[in-house]
């Protein structure tokens, strides 16, 4: 038997334990990720919005397109959120956002379309609540950053 | 403000002549709040009033545009000490409630 098998099994588990440590916060703290997931949110917003604003509802509508779409995007706020489940501001921040876009999504299965000015106005909200995220713009806000951005 | 106040002389009922007023002052407040998520709030806020008033918002759209405004102020919120949240909710999620409550269906009855 080898004298020294036991110190390397300890050896062994510190080190795992170290690469265990290393790896968890990596995976909590990569704060560009996070932003440029929540970016992401954004935009994918946004867009939808633009996609369903008209003056008058379409002439034909492809229900199973707006739920595969619907689905994809709901999956993308679910998927922010669990990657951010640790740093509670953040989640509650995007577990909010998910619940904006739900709104817009029910208004849309309900009407097929947004109208031109509550589109106007409902764009206006979305980039005003990315931004205390993304674009703190006041003293208060960007304390904010690092209470609703890190760890 | 004139544009608001316009809007707000629409309704003439005495009973809440008081939530007139102090829906007045929380926007004026708000529009002078250090905080610009506030201000803007509050500017947006009167502007959706101003539109109900004029039917350019119908009652549903105000409803969710409210609805979500109280969404964003609830993220702001998470960003505030606990000393400027009190301040900051009452100019924001208050006033947004006090519109949705008595505002907004005192006016629909009005125009």
């Amino acid at each position: 038997m080898n004298n020294s098998s036991p110190h390397l099994s300890v050896l062994r588990g510190v080190l795992a334990c170290l690469v265990a440590v290393l790896f968890s916060s990596c995976v909590t703290t990569d704060e560009p990720q996070s932003l440029a997931r929540v970016q992401q949110l954004q935009s994918t917003h946004l867009t939808f919005i633009d996609t369903h604003t008209s003056a008058a509802a379409p002439a034909s509508w492809d229900q199973s397109g707006f739920d595969s779409s619907v689905g994809r995007i709901s999956q993308m706020f679910t998927q922010a959120a669990e990657a951010d489940s640790k740093v509670t501001d953040r989640r509650k921040f995007v577990e909010n956002s998910s619940i904006l876009f739900q709104g817009d999504a029910s208004r849309v299965q309900k009407n097929h379309f947004l109208s031109p000015g509550y589109a106007k106005n409902r764009k206006t909200q979305i980039q005003q609540n990315y931004d205390l995220l993304l674009a703190p713009a006041t003293p208060a806000a960007t304390g904010a950053v690092s209470s609703v951005g890190t760890n | 403000m004139s544009k608001l106040n316009d809007a707000l002389k629409q309704i003439t009922d005495p009973a809440v002549a008081d939530a007139k007023a102090e829906f007045q002052q929380l926007i004026a407040d708000g529009k002078v709040a250090s905080q610009d998520f506030v201000k803007a709030s509050a500017r947006q806020l009167e502007g959706w009033i101003v539109d109900l008033s004029k039917k350019e918002l119908s009652a549903e759209e105000f409803e969710e545009l409210v609805g979500a405004q109280k969404i964003l102020a609830k993220n702001f919120l998470l960003s505030q000490s606990l000393a400027a949240r009190k301040r900051a909710e009452k100019l924001t999620v208050n006033v947004l409630n006090l519109a949705a409550t008595k505002i907004a269906p005192m006016l629909l009855a009005a125009i």
